[in-house]
């Protein structure tokens, strides 16, 4: 029995060693705007990204219709990802290959000099080493323009090799098909990547567990420094059980709201159980934040420090003991 | 019949291009390791020669970095230097010989900075790959919480990631830095200031080996306003004092530079303007103010004032223009370009000027160039025009023996790439010109009929024949091959100037020389140890063949000899040694030697010997060399040196000393042998006093020469003592839009003595102060 005992920590050992190393990180996220979410194994639903997080083989990263993100491969490639997409990360370590399985949307992807990087779809493949190209994938097909470098594009139709200043279609039951454009008609939206307004929160004070606090929301103009004086909504989420949000103190209190911030200033209420958590906040064109959050519990015993000088001018000390009944 | 065939050389032939500048090149480095840079200069008036500077960047660096290459004998130049290469993978690099008057040498010759030599950068196998991401080295970023990303490829696992260490201006955040797998992130809890900012990531391997990258971004929030704009201005004021005699520098100088950058939509202003106290009344002015227009991509750029444009060697190279100018980009398949404006050509050189005005005559320049690349065959065809304002000096008793003269050049360069990575290429350049050696007569000859016969009346309009008038062509084919796996290369060229080829654009010419050689490269141990040997044959006056009363088809004659082994040795040691033999035979005269002479150098250096204990850093380099020259002509000149130095800096913040030794000993060989001894100490402290604000330095020097050998001539006991303080204030906020504003303010004396001469003696025996004062902002 013992042996089997050892032999089952053994295999134990490793599958998780197998499982650690098949979940090398392969990207980090340096940037984002708008809502962005992403999901992997270990998480079941989509949660809220944040800027300098890994993702891994099989995580899954989707922008909303307001969302962008950019994203570093370690190899140096750089993949930046517009409205409205859902990408897969996968890799090869045997072939030291990575590739992103685009389900719907449109990514630009600068690849560095030798890293081996495939985009996938349902409609075909695109394999580059060193080259600059953007990828837009919907039901009906997958459109791929080269904007430096050479660019292997294939589908079960078949294969062929797609040069600079080139748009090739890929559809279902057709080969790709090549046509050459101009340099002006090539996507541009990957260079709208700043933000319009700088979001800063600040929740002083000690917070306590079932006494609702209050979250100073500013907004400023990225480019002025001034109060961001534009319309904006924000998402704003708490990310766990136990913590609620509130438009005003005696509102009543949820999980998620939306705020709409006017002349660049806002308060949100929060009131939660004891221990640490995160509030999320997002809006269009600003990279969104997690406000980390720490609440105490009650306590259900004080000691008071009484103090005072009496007649005999010597200082006296009377220790208060108050419990909670 | 002759002039006839002369014409029509012209008329057939293109440019361009001789080796002036000459460098064996890169086609590997390997990250991390020292490198040795050499350059020679032949057929340059050294005397002339300002400074020689090496630029190089890593493909993903946004600006090159000038390194000052230093002279070793005459007309060599030499560089050792380990590049900071960051993640590139193609390492780029070029050089420029900046003269005294203003012009500019460059190789590669045309357009250097988009026609850098390219080497790859490799590592060892057991190498791991740092790279970082985010941001990008020299970059402007708009993000003011910016996530710093830097990742690594470590197939061997000798990273010990224990050992990570960050520091973001100069404050170590390797404590918030988050590690995992290939990636070392760190997100800033507060948005940083619209400034520069630098980055210094150290990781050590398993063997100690420390792995750095280093790098600086500025960040800068959008300008709301249809015009962006960015710039700095830099202004110098040196105060100098001396009893030295005679005293030929000015009691103060002052320089001011201002450099700006517009933008609205895609079109892109630059300007520069660069005003000295020191400017001259000759020669070409120092004074300039530039304008230049082009959109984002550089496809087309408008020089609306004054360019120091490089199309080819013997065409235009580096002359200063006032004028205007146009270049149209069409990238990877052709380029056009074109100058028109004033320039200068002095005549400084007459034997009674009597000059009115700058003594130099106005000189008219234009010049286009068309370039092409296709298919790997790259082209260039140029023309450009010089030619005197006469009227600018208006007094012909002014012109000495000068007369206004006219010169016109056409020239074709060819570059056949026969391989993928161009390591087998064959180029050629063919270069023809015309020079009209007095404009002022202006009489143009009559034709003969037989000529109009031959020639299209169109091309006789365009190039007159007048009295005196020379034509002429050069040119130089090239070949280059790898051998044995791109590692042994091999590459061979012969070029030629015709007596009558003359170029405004490069006055030092060769005109009637031939000469051949070959080189050959061999790279082993992937680059960490590498030979190269070249061989040229030269035959000078060649075009003696065709004089009828020469006895010999050229007057001299010789070969070139040169053989260079370098080993590195991990980055810590490097071992060199370098030999070269040049010689020439006079053939008229029965083959007497008039050159013959060799130079053997041995280099050995030790590098970055690093000790790190808690706040204490110290680092020594070391280097040794002898240099054994053997004149069998001029035997007088005949030497062996052999120098040592070291230097130690060590930092135990918030102070940095460093402390330096040379010591060299020269053993004259002449007739009258004699040795020299030349000695530097060299100590520096530096304070930071608040840090990142108030800096301060301290130095003092001692250089000391020695000779008392039995050449009474070449006796020498001087002393030179320079005490230098400095202090350095960064002002710590924004005045007004200016940022990153400093103020240096640098005091040197130095007393220089001769135990030889006598006392009174303010040439040999004397004191001198500087006092220099330099702002610097940008906004």
């Amino acid at each position: 029995m013992k042996k089997f005992f050892v032999l089952f920590l053994i295999l134990c050992f490793i599958s998780l060693s197998y499982s650690i190393e098949k979940r090398s990180a392969l990207a980090t996220l340096t940037f984002y705007l708008g809502q962005v979410f992403f999901k992997s194994n270990d998480i079941g639903d989509f949660q809220p990204v944040q800027k300098g997080m890994t993702f891994y083989e099989g995580d899954v990263l989707k922008t909303q219709d307001d969302g962008k993100a950019e994203i570093f491969f370690y190899t140096g490639s750089k993949t930046r990802i517009a409205n409205g997409t859902e990408i897969i990360f996968k890799s090869d370590e045997k072939t030291k290959s990575k590739s992103i399985f685009i389900n719907v949307g449109q990514i630009w992807n600068q690849i560095r000099k030798g890293d081996k990087f495939d985009v996938e779809s349902i409609h075909g493949v695109a394999s580059v080493k060193g080259t600059e190209f953007d990828v837009a994938n919907d039901d009906d097909g997958m459109e791929l323009w080269v904007v430096e470098g050479l660019v292997n594009i294939k589908n079960d139709n078949g294969e062929i090799l797609a040069e600079k200043n080139t748009q090739t279609r890929l559809r279902k039951g057709f080969s790709p098909n090549k046509i050459g454009v101009n340099r002006s008609d090539l996507p541009v939206w990957q260079n709208d990547f700043s933000a319009e307004a700088l979001l800063t929160l600040s929740s002083p004070g000690q917070k306590q567990e079932g006494k609702p606090f209050k979250v100073n929301i500013t907004l400023k103009d990225s480019k002025t420094d001034k109060l961001f004086t534009d319309e904006m909504l924000l998402s704003v989420k708490s990310l766990s059980r136990g913590l609620d949000i509130a438009l005003a103190k005696d509102n009543e209190y949820t999980q998620s709201l939306e705020v709409n911030i006017v002349d660049g200033k806002a308060e949100l209420w929060v009131k939660g159980q004891s221990g640490d958590y995160e509030i999320n906040f997002t809006g269009r064109k600003i990279t969104g934040q997690n406000l980390p959050v720490k609440i105490d519990p009650i306590p259900n015993q004080r000691t008071v420090e009484l103090r005072f000088t009496g007649k005999d001018l010597k200082e006296h000390q009377i220790d208060l003991k108050y419990s909670l009944k | 019949m002759l002039k006839r065939m002369l014409l029509f050389f012209v008329l057939l032939s293109g440019l361009l291009q001789a080796s002036q500048l000459l460098h064996t090149r890169y086609e590997s480095v390997i990250k991390g390791q020292p490198l040795l840079f050499n350059l020679e200069l032949r057929d340059v008036f050294l005397p002339s020669v300002d400074s020689v500077e090496l630029f190089y960047k890593g493909d993903v660096d946004g600006g090159y970095t000038k390194v000052n290459m230093t002279s070793t004998a005459p007309g060599t130049y030499l560089l050792n230097m380990t590049p900071v290469l960051n993640d590139a993978s193609e390492f780029q690099y070029y050089f420029s010989v900046r003269m005294s008057n203003g012009s500019i040498l460059t190789l590669p010759e045309i357009f250097p900075e988009e026609n850098a030599f390219i080497a790859d950068v490799k590592k060892s196998e057991s190498d791991p790959s740092i790279r970082l991401l985010n941001p990008i080295n020299k970059g402007i970023i708009n993000d003011s919480q910016p996530v710093f990303l830097i990742s690594f490829e470590d197939p061997y696992d000798i990273l010990d990631l224990n050992t990570v260490s960050l520091k973001i201006d100069g404050n170590d955040v390797s404590k918030d830095a988050h590690v995992v797998d290939h990636f070392v992130s760190y997100l800033p809890s507060s948005p940083l200031s619209e400034d520069n900012h630098s980055l210094e990531f150290h990781i050590s391997d398993k063997n100690g080996q420390d792995h750095m990258i280093q790098s600086s971004f500025i960040y800068q929030s959008k300008s709301p306003s249809l015009v962006e704009w960015k710039g700095n201005e830099s202004l110098l004021i040196d105060l100098y004092a001396s009893d030295v005699s005679p005293n030929t520098r000015t009691g103060s100088r002052v320089r001011n530079m201002v450099e700006m950058n517009m933008k609205s939509g895609f079109i892109n202003a630059d300007i520069y303007d660069f005003r000295t106290s020191e400017e001259t009344d000759s020669l070409q002015h120092q004074n300039r103010t530039r304008l230049v227009l082009y959109d984002d991509h550089n496809r087309v750029r408008l020089f609306l004032k004054d360019q120091a444009p490089v199309y080819s060697y013997y065409g235009l190279n580096g002359v200063n223009i006032d004028g205007i100018g146009a270049q149209i980009n069409w990238p990877n398949l052709m380029q056009f370009n074109m100058v028109e404006g004033e320039s200068a050509r002095a005549i400084l050189g007459d034997s009674n000027p009597s000059i009115n005005k700058n003594g130099t005559f106005s000189q008219k320049v234009f010049s286009w160039q068309i370039a092409s690349k296709t298919g790997g065959w790259d082209n260039a065809i140029s023309y450009v025009s010089f030619k005197d304002d006469k009227d600018s000096l208006s007094l012909t008793s002014n012109w000495g023996t000068s007369l206004p003269q006219e010169n016109r050049v056409l020239g074709w360069q060819s570059k056949l790439n026969l391989s993928p990575d161009q390591s087998t290429y064959l180029k050629s350049e063919l270069a023809g010109s015309v020079f009209y050696p007095d404009i002022s007569t202006g009489d143009i000859l009559t034709v003969p009929t037989e000529t109009k016969k031959v020639v299209p009346e169109f091309i006789l309009n365009a190039i007159p024949i007048r009295a005196g008038m020379t034509a002429g062509a050069a040119g130089m084919i090239e070949y280059q091959t790898p051998i044995i796996l791109k590692e042994l290369l091999i590459k061979t060229y012969g070029n030629f100037a015709l007596p009558g080829f003359k170029s405004f654009g490069n006055t030092s010419i060769k005109t009637d020389d031939l000469a051949g050689g070959a080189q050959l490269n061999l790279n082993v141990w992937r680059g960490a140890m590498s030979f190269s040997g070249a061989y040229q044959k030269n035959r000078d006056n060649i075009m003696n063949i065709f004089d009828p009363n020469s006895s010999s088809g050229y007057i001299t004659y010789g070969d070139d000899y040169q053989t260079n082994v370098n080993m590195d040795v991990f980055g810590l040691a490097y071992f060199g040694y370098n030999y070269s033999f040049n010689s020439r035979l006079n053939n008229a005269t029965d083959d007497v030697a008039l050159i013959d002479n060799q130079t053997r150098t041995d280099l050995f250096s030790l590098n970055n010997i690093q000790l790190q204990l808690d706040k204490f850093k110290g680092k020594l380099n070391t280097n040794f060399s002898v240099i054994n020259y053997a004149d069998s002509i001029i035997s007088q000149n005949n030497f062996n040196q052999r120098g040592i130095g070291f230097a130690i800096d060590t930092e135990f913040i918030p102070i940095k000393a460093n402390f330096s030794f040379s010591n060299s000993i020269k053993d004259a060989k002449g007739p009258t042998p004699n040795t020299t001894v030349y000695s530097a100490y060299g100590v520096r402290l530096d304070y930071e006093y608040i840090p990142k604000i108030l800096s301060t330095y301290s130095s003092i020097q001692l250089q000391l020469g020695l000779n008392n050998g039995d050449n009474i001539d070449a006796r020498l006991d001087t002393n030179k003592t320079t005490l230098g303080l400095g202090a350095l204030y960064r002002y710590p906020s924004k005045i007004g839009f200016f940022v990153d504003t400093k103020f240096y303010v640098d005091v040197t004396i130095t007393t220089v003595s001769d135990r030889l001469a006598d006392a009174s003696d303010k040439s040999k025996n004397y004191t001198e102060q500087t006092l220099l004062f330099k702002l610097t902002t940008t906004f």
